[in-house]
């Protein structure tokens, strides 16, 4: 409730244009989401442009929001959907199924190498590594599906697929995320 | 053992990155023009909700005595307010940016305005008197802005505090980086680390220099990519604090033709540049000359060395230069020939002009001495006029194998070119 409050505080004000108020929010959300669409698009640039558009999308949209939900997930949204556009707008059905010699095998960050990982917990520089890795197609569903939570159905709407290929998609994701993982840390099934 | 889709979720899920403040000052520079509205920061912020916890409790106190009409009641509750109101001047001094002069005006202000509150405003004024006549303070902490106000409480301030420490984490205890963004491939920085900790430069290909406190860093940015400033945590992993691109310098190939060719009787040097950008400079021999595009071509009248330079610019100013040097043996005279021979089967060598004097389109006169008395044996200034070997002094033939000399003056020469060439011609 209270914290609602102060959100509201900083959401009228940007209402108004005021530009201190959308540098707090910018300031309160960039980290989050720039490892947003660092998981969409690998390309720091083309991240760092997609954060960009994004949030121009957060204000012009802000009026929308309702305070009913979470106001970190409806930011989430903007900004993955702003990537997903992207991806859209430079590839011709880049979200189809894909040849598996996409997936770059290439090592994982050689500091990474080094550490060991008894305890299988994966340092997000890693994850996002292997992620990056996956072509555009197994990418995305990957990570609507793991990390945005939708489902199968919302994934083939979304991306304009069908439901079997947001299937397919995931499941070669996660082989191959497995395949370039497993080479460091024997322990992950 | 974990599910891989589990593993990475965990990892990612709170993964955040720096704050990087050149991204707002991008943003801020495409979204909307609008005043900024000269008002309080988000600390100044905090500092609102705490003015409102102290007047939630206000109003309460306010709203209380018109319940309970006892002047004791309203005593006693200015005695809390009293205690409150210290406790937000407190607060003033370990945040010196926050200002309650400046806001004070504004609620007031605004209460003003807000009709509907007219009896705890009414209200306020008795407290107020029933308090301190001469005190405002309460006036201050008691302005309701809006009627949200109401629900907050003093439950609001710890729930504050870790955002504004959170904020202030970002912005106050960042250790010290450079504070460049971007940086072209070649170029060499130099920094010292200022701060007590270690920091690691980490390279595009992953290599780590360390930098220890008081250190000078100095490299030279070969790899293309991002770089980032790192410290060491507890578990000795590093910490991205700042990272800083460096930017491909356009890729360039010069050509620059090894042979003179003589385009209309001129010495034409061509050279050709290979690049994507099309922000093009040259020099010869280190003085700009001017802009050709993609394509140069120099006139080279002397002997001697042509280097010819070209730098690039990129969109993102770095640069790339090539240059490339050529030799030229023989200083450039109009391409005569120094023999001539009027009986010659072949039409070519029959008469005497420059050779480039037939393309040049510069007007010239031709003069031909007797280098015996210096007397004038033939002048023209028609390049379909050579000289065919005759003395116009005596209308006769000129001997053999005696030289004369010739001079050239070009009316309008090539810049950088002499207007006068001379030279010797025999008549075989």
């Amino acid at each position: 409730m209270e914290k609602k409050e102060i959100l509201r505080e900083i959401v009228e004000g940007c209402l108004k244009g005021d530009r201190r108020s959308q540098e707090v929010l910018f300031k309160q959300f960039y980290g989050r989401m720039f490892a947003v669409c660092l998981r969409y698009i690998s390309d720091r640039d083309t991240a760092q442009e997609v954060l960009q558009e994004g949030f121009i999308k957060v204000f012009d949209k802000l009026e929308h929001f309702d305070f009913k939900g979470s106001f970190d997930g409806w930011i989430r949204r903007i900004i993955a959907n702003t990537a997903i556009d992207t991806i859209r707008k430079n590839k011709r059905s880049p979200f189809l199924s894909e040849k598996d010699t996409d997936f770059k095998q290439e090592a994982v960050d050689e500091m990474v190498e080094k550490e060991t990982f008894d305890t299988i917990s994966l340092k997000a520089e890693v994850a996002l590594d292997a992620i990056s890795k996956l072509s555009p197609a197994y990418r995305t569903v990957f990570n609507l599906y793991v990390m945005e939570d939708y489902t199968h159905k919302e994934i083939a709407n979304i991306l304009g697929i069908n439901e079997g290929t947001s299937k397919s998609n995931l499941a070669k994701a996660k082989m191959n995320l497995q395949r370039v993982l497993k080479d460091k840390y024997k322990n992950i099934e | 053992m974990k599910d891989i889709e589990k593993l990475i979720k965990d990892s990612l899920e709170n993964h955040e990155l720096p704050y990087d403040s050149s991204a707002w000052n991008n943003l801020s520079s495409k979204l909307p023009k609008t005043k900024v509205v000269p008002r309080i920061n988000f600390t100044k912020w905090a500092m609102l909700g705490f003015g409102a916890a102290t007047l939630a409790i206000s109003t309460f106190l306010v709203f209380t005595p018109e319940t309970n009409k006892s002047n004791q009641t309203v005593k006693k509750q200015s005695k809390e307010i009293e205690k409150t109101t210290p406790k937000v001047e407190n607060k003033k001094t370990t945040l010196p940016e926050e200002n309650l002069v400046k806001t004070n005006p504004k609620t007031n202000k605004s209460a003003s305005n807000t009709t509907d509150n007219k009896i705890s405003l009414n209200t306020i004024k008795e407290v107020n008197q029933v308090k301190n006549p001469n005190e405002n303070t309460l006036s201050i902490t008691a302005t309701p802005q809006d009627n949200t106000f109401n629900k907050l409480n003093t439950t609001l301030v710890p729930l504050i505090e870790p955002l504004i420490n959170r904020i202030d984490k970002v912005v106050k205890n960042e250790l010290k980086t450079p504070s460049f963004l971007t940086k072209c491939q070649g170029e060499t920085i130099e920094w010292e680390n200022s701060n007590v900790k270690t920091i690691v430069l980490k390279t595009p290909s992953g290599d780590l220099e360390l930098v220890r406190s008081k250190e000078q860093l100095k490299i030279t940015l070969n790899q293309s990519g991002y770089y980032s400033f790192n410290s060491v945590d507890q578990n000795g992993e590093l910490v991205e604090l700042k990272s800083f691109k460096v930017i491909n310098s356009p890729s360039i190939s010069l050509n620059f033709d090894t042979e003179l060719t003589y385009e209309n009787g001129l010495p034409t040097l061509k050279a050709n540049l290979e690049t994507e950008e099309s922000k093009i400079r040259w020099s010869l021999n280190n003085e700009t000359i001017d802009n050709f595009g993609k394509n140069a071509v120099i006139y080279a009248f002397n002997k001697g060395a042509y280097e010819l330079t070209a730098i690039v610019t990129n969109e993102v100013a770095c640069k790339s230069t090539e240059s490339k040097t050529i030799q030229i043996r023989e200083d450039y005279n109009l391409l005569a020939v120094n023999a001539f021979d009027p009986n010659s089967t072949d039409n070519r060598k029959t008469t005497f002009l420059p050779v480039a004097l037939q393309s040049r389109t510069s007007p010239f006169k031709m003069t031909i001495f007797d280098p015996n008395d210096g007397g004038v044996v033939f002048e023209t200034s028609d390049s379909y006029q050579p000289w065919d070997g005759i003395d116009k002094r005596d209308g006769k033939i000129v001997n053999s194998n005696k030289v004369y000399i010739w001079k050239v003056i070009l009316k309008s020469p090539e810049k950088d070119e002499k207007s006068e060439y001379k030279g010797t011609i025999i008549r075989i």
